[in-house]
């Protein structure tokens, strides 16, 4: 068999041949991996994507022989510059790691010890490789040097903790590179960070990869950043490879149903929610150690037909080139289901005139007292909500998006002077204050199901404690009541009697919904609903959300940090940054622009899996501390089109500059319209990358 | 990849594979259920641990029913004679103490008093515990400060001095030993629930309790209690062993049932000044009973342990 595309190289830095991995789960091994075969050459970069438990990470821990306690390789071979991994001893296997390979994982917090000075700890990566230590310490600055921090000896001298989180990951791929690995593995990199940050850090990685012939191997969820980063792109589905190819040709015309329903699942293209629902995948990733005999995706597959079900698919190449492959029966029918009407339709939501407002803040602060000292978290907040609208609030963490959604709920209490008002009569600003009928129109659904319920009450319990107290309808008509909720949030009865432990992801988001929804709310907060959740279920929640809002005319704030998830939903977007709203506008005037230049530099940070290009404008450092903001315009200290003399003077108000749309902005708007037209960045002039300075 | 192109493999079709997912994870848990007890009804600790405490809980119902002899008979045998010796017909497996009486049924008679103060004793502290945990880790702030600073206290005055002293003022009896080992417990329990009530109210159900109007005690007792009821139950066992331990001592020291009763930290005491003249019989063996009902428990503690903080 010749079929199975290889990179062409002499020797590749990572060959995994034929990998077969189980778990020891209870006492029985369960396989996780089933044959995953690819190879990445010298100076490659390999993404792997898919949805969670498909066996992306046990891959990239068994190139480095690194399985947790339980994980065996039961079949296949790792030949990291050929060397044979699979086999090696203990000590081998030590100086493999200390000498060829590396990995960066994605919490740089837990990479590091957090007692022990960054100093000691880069150090010791060198000496680790034999250095003396004085040449190990002058390594180790040049190693900070190399991952664009500017004042190393500083940073030296700090705690990880002292650190931010953008710069905790640059210490860490420093500490990586520090053997010259020939192989490095990315394990979900950015994932923890802002999109602002993650920007910054894969621009190093990018820069870094131009420095450097190490291998890469790179995990990730976000199929935006694999198609920015990698060259070739494998895409996994339970232990399998299932599609391989250059990361444009898989993602701009996919050959494997799977890689179909993924990329059909993502809200892109600017698609909103008028204009028809989200494609998503039936079903659920099977468990570990299921037996699958023939294609492991047959039971999702809308093209599965009997030959499916009974022979294993071939390994198809697509192409001449010898660079893809699609392991799939059918690979001519994949146009039947690109092209097959992607949307169903959903009723169109009334338009924003002439709705009755349902929710009211005006002059809403919230300043958390620590030490004495005043911490302002948000700062004169005005905003309406109208019936039926869904408000998305954008903003990177620390911007104060769930402390607004809190003190909506009065989870957390406004400051004095603010007044918050539902349906025109005022609402006091703590929940508790509030009466039964206030706290009945105002529920929240919470980012993390496993948090949000109660793990040892069954559904049916959950759904019933909220109906009795929210609407005080008791005894059989309540069940009743449960019953048809379960029903309408596609819940069975069966689900009922169940924990929340024994769903999967997106049903207990269904679960956290449905009581949500128990006592007919006016007004939901969702805070990040679907960050937990693979794209496919996330399409199925967001589909949800809006036929929902269609039936109910429930009002929902929508807090996000992803833009095509807000673009979706959203019929109005706030800008937050250090708790002040920086711009507030209909969903197309903050995407199409002019937007403020933070909307512009978060819009310009979000990695795209269509790989358009944009005009990318960066941001330096992060976010201030809301201790002590900077003067006048919060933003100018990282604003990349500053006006020196200006911002840092006065704050811009809140004006609107159109129908519909504020911001707080000293530009003027025409001369904003004609700076992000004409694609004139900021940077142009400035080297790609500058060191980042250290922020106090 | 050496897979085959096609592999007419005659397998079959799978009509299985398309049964709802739901129903699949309802069978997966219950049989990891089955499969988790069965690895602790496999661990040696375990097995080993609950036949002693069988045995010792066996001889606690029976009391002396089921004693070869009355362990109360002062002057049964002579005294002093050697574990092994018979004396007037009478086999006495572990010899006779300073007043003639059998030490086997002494022993065997004693289970009771022990097994009929430690566990109430370890129950009734970590039901302490366990309201003072919750109420620290539910409402923080202010009444946590003065509850944490009280409990420290509290930890740092002896504890056989205390009990010692209780039972002094209180009288010698059962309940005030129970009483007075419980309180001793409250706040080393409470702490660990403490703990463990402070990360699980961090958690957004308990928001969401709070959002739909419930009360305080509504949250504590119905939402986050049997979230912490792992952490509880491992320290009910752990209590346990330390109750038996505990009231032995304080038995040892005089604070325990009053004699002739065959407690035996009593009969350790009263032997225990004869051991350099060679006796050591009347001594030891009530000891080793001590102790493999301590060891016996923690056995068990320790698997229980490895269950619900897996």
């Amino acid at each position: 068999m010749t079929m199975t595309p290889t990179a062409p190289v002499k020797t590749a830095a990572l060959s995994i041949e034929d990998l077969e991995v189980a778990y020891t789960v209870r006492g029985i091994p369960r396989a996780v991996l089933r044959g995953v075969s690819f190879s990445v050459a010298p100076g490659e970069a390999y993404g792997l994507v898919g949805e969670s438990g498909c066996g992306k990470s046990t891959t990239a821990y068994a190139a480095l022989r690194y399985l947790p306690r339980n994980g065996t390789i039961t079949a296949g071979r790792v030949l990291v510059a050929g060397e044979d991994v699979t086999n090696m001893t203990t000590t081998e296997l030590q100086h493999f790691r200390a000498t060829e390979a590396s990995m960066v994982y994605q919490d740089p917090q837990s990479a590091m010890n957090p007692s022990v000075r960054i100093g000691r700890q880069v150090v010791e990566a060198f000496t680790l490789l034999g250095q003396p230590k004085k040449q190990a310490e002058e390594s180790a600055l040049q190693a900070l040097r190399k991952v664009r921090i500017a004042s190393p000896e500083s940073v030296m001298e700090r705690y990880p903790f002292q650190l931010s989180g953008g710069m905790q990951q640059r210490v860490v791929i420093a500490m990586a590179l520090a053997c010259n690995p020939k192989l490095l593995v990315l394990d979900e990199p950015t994932t923890g960070l802002d999109a602002t940050v993650e920007a910054e850090v894969l621009d190093l990685v990018r820069t870094l990869r131009t420095e450097s012939d190490a291998a890469i191997l790179m995990i990730a969820h976000n199929l935006g950043i694999i198609r920015g980063m990698c060259d070739r792109v494998g895409v996994m589905y339970a232990g399998k490879v299932v599609e391989e190819g250059p990361c444009e040709q898989v993602f701009d015309s996919p050959q494997h149903p799977y890689t179909v329903g993924l990329l059909k699942s993502l809200p892109r293209h600017g698609i909103r929610k008028s204009q028809g629902a989200l494609a998503t995948i039936p079903g659920i990733l099977p468990l570990i150690g299921t037996d699958l005999p023939t294609c492991v995706y047959v039971d999702r597959c809308p093209l599965a037909d009997e030959l499916c079900h009974t022979v294993i698919p071939p390994v198809v190449a697509v192409g001449d080139d010898g660079l893809r492959f699609t392991r799939c029966h059918h690979p001519d029918r994949i146009p039947e289901i690109i092209d097959d009407a992607p949307y169903v339709d959903i009723e169109m939501l009334a338009p924003l005139e002439g709705r009755e407002g349902v929710l009211e803040l005006s002059h809403v602060s919230k300043t958390f007292r620590q030490k004495g000292s005043g911490i302002p978290a948000l700062v004169d907040v005005e905003l309406s909500l109208g019936e039926g609208e869904t408000l998305g609030i954008v903003g990177e963490s620390g911007s104060g998006k769930s402390t607004l959604a809190k003190t909506m709920l009065g989870i957390e209490s406004a400051d004095d002077g603010g007044d918050l008002s539902l349906h025109g009569h005022p609402l006091p600003p703590a929940t508790s204050k509030r009466s039964s009928e206030d706290k009945r129109s105002m529920q929240m659904i919470f980012q993390n199901p496993d948090s949000a319920l109660n793990r040892s009450w069954s559904v049916r319990r959950i759904l019933l404690r909220s109906v009795r107290k929210l609407t005080g309808i008791t005894g059989d008509a309540a069940n009743d009541r449960v019953e048809k909720l379960a029903a309408h949030l596609r819940l069975t009865p069966r689900h009922l009697d169940l924990k929340p432990r024994q769903l999967s992801g997106g049903l207990k988001q269904r679960v956290a919904i449905a009581r949500a929804f128990a006592g007919d709310p006016r007004i939901v907060v969702c805070d990040e609903p679907t960050s937990a959740l693979d794209v496919s279920v996330q399409a199925a929640i967001l589909n949800l959300l809006a036929d929902l809002q269609a039936e109910n005319k429930t009002s929902y704030v929508f807090i996000t940090h992803d833009m095509g998830v807000v673009r979706y939903l959203a019929d109005r977007i706030a800008v937050l940054y250090l708790g002040r709203i920086q711009e507030i506008g209909l969903t197309d005037d903050v995407f199409i622009g002019p937007h403020h230049p933070y909307t512009e530099a978060l819009l310009s940070a979000v990695p795209s899996v269509d790989g358009e290009t944009k005009v990318r404008i960066r941001l330096d450092g992060e976010i201030p501390s809301p201790a002590n903001p900077p003067s006048g315009c919060v933003f100018h200290p990282r604003c990349p089109r500053v006006i020196p003399g200006v911002c840092e003077v006065t704050e811009p108000a809140l004006v609107e500059v159109s129908p519909n749309h504020s911001m707080r902005c000293h530009i003027p708007i025409e001369e904003l319209r004609r700076l992000q037209s004409s694609g004139i960045s900021p940077h142009a002039e400035a080297a790609p990358l500058e060191p980042e300075p250290l922020q106090e | 990849m050496n897979e085959p192109t096609i592999v007419p493999t005659p397998v079959p079709l799978t009509p299985a594979a398309s049964t709802p997912p739901a129903s699949i994870t309802v069978s997966e848990r219950k049989q990891a259920r089955r499969e988790n007890w069965k690895l602790i009804a496999r661990r040696p600790g375990f097995v080993i641990g609950s036949v002693i405490l069988f045995v010792w809980i066996v001889c606690a119902i029976g009391g002396d029913r089921i004693t070869p002899n009355d362990p109360l008979h002062a002057g049964l045998v002579a005294n002093n004679l050697k574990p092994g010796t018979t004396y007037n017909g009478v086999k006495l497996w572990l010899g006779s103490d300073t007043s003639g009486r059998d030490i086997l049924s002494r022993i065997m008679a004693g289970a009771r008093d022990v097994l009929s103060v430690a566990p109430p004793a370890a129950v009734l502290g970590v039901l302490g515990g366990t309201v003072f945990g919750l109420l620290m880790g539910y409402y923080r702030g202010i009444l946590d400060q003065i509850l944490s600073r009280i409990i420290e206290a509290l930890l740092s005055l002896p504890t056989l001095l205390i009990g010692l002293l209780a039972v002094t003022v209180f009288g010698k009896s059962n309940t005030v030993v129970i009483i007075v080992v419980a309180v001793l417990f409250t706040p080393i329990v409470a702490r660990t629930v403490r703990a463990a009530v402070l990360a699980e109210s961090d958690l957004d159900y308990v928001t969401s309790a709070r959002l739909r109007g419930e009360s305080s005690g509504f949250i504590m007792f119905r939402e986050i209690l049997p979230n912490v009821s792992g952490p509880i139950i491992v320290e009910l066992t752990v209590r346990i062993g330390y109750a038996v331990f505990t009231v032995a001592t304080l038995s040892f020291l005089g604070a325990g049932p009053p004699p002739p009763s065959p407690d035996w930290g009593a009969q350790v005491s009263e032997s225990y000044h004869i051991m350099s003249a060679g006796i050591w019989w009347p001594t030891i063996f009530p000891a080793i009973a001590i102790a493999s009902l301590v060891i016996a428990v923690n056995l068990i503690a320790d698997a229980v342990q490895s269950v619900f903080e897996a």
